[in-house]
């Protein structure tokens, strides 16, 4: 298969896909956005992810397996997601629209510099060595049809060992699945050159979502906020820690994408659900938000109860409400189970 | 507790570089407390960020994250402060009313020339390259990947032992491609594994031991680091042959005995 037919699948499912799975979340919201539909969509396919690779792995099933149910899972819920669009396709073709004549110049020339990152990132390289366990853990899934059975570093089985740091987010996997999804490209070239300008992108959305709600009537500085975030992302070589380098060299590994665009999914709609008196999204998003981040690092497991605490703890002083703060631990359940079996089950 | 102190600043240290955006979020935060704090917004992204930061550096809930995330890194603890969108949030603020009109106060003009300087700092911050190879791995491990599995004898194991350098990206770039070891030894097979990896990366590399070590683990191609008055007496006594060079690397094929 060429690589423009692999270049269509990949928009297929990753813009596509995502953009059309998340309508059926958003559907009881009467003004939603495509961004925003985009954004609910990789919560629920990152969850969904997290939901089928973690049994397939302990049933020892190959991967093939996984890409089939993952592809139904992910189509069928797309299809839903077309099927309700049936009724707001003429609002939201009118919203775009607006949307465009009403941007500020400020949003146009923050386009134009995020454009600009996504080029960087898909035309040129970054050299990580931990790209010897992410992405040579996806090379290995697809050339032995397995998942997390053989050694990335030496193509060996790992026999009895696991790979108890990794198992919990399995990012690498997805990345395995996304790959043979898309007419077995590389998982190399997928990882290095259609995540990072698709990770990119879907981490601006998140950052413009902040901006429309900081700034609601006001285009002008919605456009300022953004060009200041995108701006200030290209200055981010002052350390090799901060979240932002980590975004703008090596967005497709699963504690990049976790540091650059989940860590604020998670403050924005912390922001927009908990803290708001009637929540603005479903409190479902937050449940997913919080399996995303457990699909893309360990670290994800323990920063996305702290994040979420932090709020629940600001929204029971400010609501006193002991509903709104169980409803709000619940969306906690999937890293408070991780960690538990992390912590006293694979770390002991 | 002075040791959790220490590690606290050991790590905030690491986290701020050169303190340039530390000094850019402080005057962020002086900015909206001073100016805008009667917006909800605002207050809502400040209780946060100070709520974030005493997490991280209060030594009890340091010690309890750090018992969790392990030592080495609790400074991704820090990836929870909404830096970027605090000090955007402030740099949205700033500008009046009356100021913000884009072209009648000449904006456009510094907007543009902030998009040239971020391209520029960008492109020049050393952190991308070209490669002429797809799977986006340094050229030279493409080329002695590639060497390798030319030579390779159809239907039979290949194996590579190479240095760090390149053993990170093999399977990265061809999967097939068996090593004895992976990156700083990981998924070594055992310790005469992690004795070629030591012989491999040795400043002074010993290539009558290199190869008496790679035979032993059955490898059928060496990568290594070879100087420009190399002599292969050493390594084809032990049945390996040069089969060409890749930049240092000269790239040996273990021949059937």
């Amino acid at each position: 298969m060429n690589l423009i037919i692999k270049g269509i699948l990949s928009g297929f499912w990753l813009i596509i896909v995502p953009a059309a799975s998340g309508i059926p979340l958003l559907r009881k919201n009467p003004r939603y956005t495509p961004g925003e539909c985009f954004l609910a969509g990789y919560l629920f396919l990152f969850a969904l992810a997290e939901i089928l690779i973690l049994p397939m792995y302990y049933l020892r099933m190959p991967l093939h397996v996984l890409v089939q149910l993952y592809a139904a899972a992910s189509g069928l819920a797309a299809l839903c997601g077309i099927f309700c669009l049936r009724k707001q396709a003429g609002r939201l073709a009118g919203d775009i629209k607006r949307s465009v004549r009403g941007a500020s110049p400020y949003f146009w020339c923050a386009l134009i510099l995020i454009i600009m990152q996504m080029c960087i990132l898909a035309v040129y390289a970054h050299f990580d060595a931990d790209d010897a366990f992410y992405v040579a853990t996806a090379t290995t899934a697809v050339q032995t049809d397995s998942i997390f059975l053989v050694n990335p570093y030496t193509g060996f089985s790992y026999g009895d060992y696991v790979p108890s740091r990794y198992i919990l987010s399995p990012f690498p996997i997805f990345l395995a699945v996304i790959s043979r999804l898309c007419g077995d490209l590389h998982p190399a070239i997928m990882a290095h050159t259609v995540f990072p300008p698709v990770f990119q992108m879907l981490s601006y959305m998140i950052l413009y979502q902040i901006g429309r709600r900081w700034f609601r009537e006001d285009a002008m500085r919605r456009g300022i906020f953004l060009f200041l975030a995108a701006a200030l992302n290209c200055f981010s070589a002052y350390s090799i820690y901060n979240a932002g380098n980590f975004q703008m060299i090596r967005i497709w590994q699963g504690k990049a994408l976790l540091a650059a665009a989940f860590i604020p999914m998670l403050f924005f709609l912390s922001l927009a659900v908990v803290m708001e008196e009637q929540p603005e999204y479903p409190w479902l998003l937050l449940f997913l938000a919080n399996a995303g981040c457990c699909l893309l690092s360990s670290m994800g497991i323990i920063l996305a109860p702290l994040v979420q605490g932090i709020f629940l703890l600001l929204a029971l002083f400010r609501f006193r409400s002991l509903k709104r703060f169980l409803k709000g631990f619940l969306c906690c359940v999937p890293s408070l189970v991780f960690g538990v079996i992390y912590l006293f089950v694979l770390k002991a | 507790m002075k040791e959790i102190i220490d590690w606290i600043v050991t790590n905030w240290n690491m986290y701020w570089g050169d303190g340039s955006f530390l000094c850019l979020l402080l005057a962020a935060v002086i900015y909206l407390i001073g100016w805008k704090r009667k917006k909800r917004s605002v207050r809502q992204a400040l209780v946060y960020l100070l709520a974030s930061l005493f997490l991280f550096v209060c030594p009890l809930t340091a010690g309890i994250i750090q018992k969790c995330v392990g030592e080495t890194v609790y400074w991704r603890v820090l990836w929870i402060l909404p830096v970027t969108p605090v000090i955007a949030l402030a740099g949205a603020e700033l500008p009046e009313e009356k100021h913000i009109d884009f072209l009648h106060s000449g904006l456009a003009v510094v907007f543009i020339a902030a998009v040239i300087i971020c391209a520029n700092s960008l492109l020049h911050s050393g952190n991308y390259s070209r490669t002429y190879n797809y799977q986006k791995v340094p050229d030279e491990v493409a080329n002695i990947c590639n060497l390798v599995l030319e030579n390779s004898d159809e239907g039979t194991e290949v194996r590579l032992a190479a240095d760090d350098h390149i053993a990170s990206y093999v399977r990265v770039y061809d999967p097939s491609i068996i090593m004895p070891y992976g990156r700083r030894t990981k998924g070594s097979l055992d310790r005469k594994s992690q004795s070629l990896y030591n012989a491999i990366n040795s400043a002074s590399p010993d290539y009558g031991r290199i190869a008496e070590l790679a035979a032993d683990k059955k490898c059928s191609f060496i990568s290594v680091a070879i100087p420009e008055d190399f002599e292969a007496d050493e390594m084809e006594s032990m049945g390996y042959t040069l089969i060409g060079t890749v930049n240092q690397y000269g790239v040996f094929k273990r021949l059937p005995s």
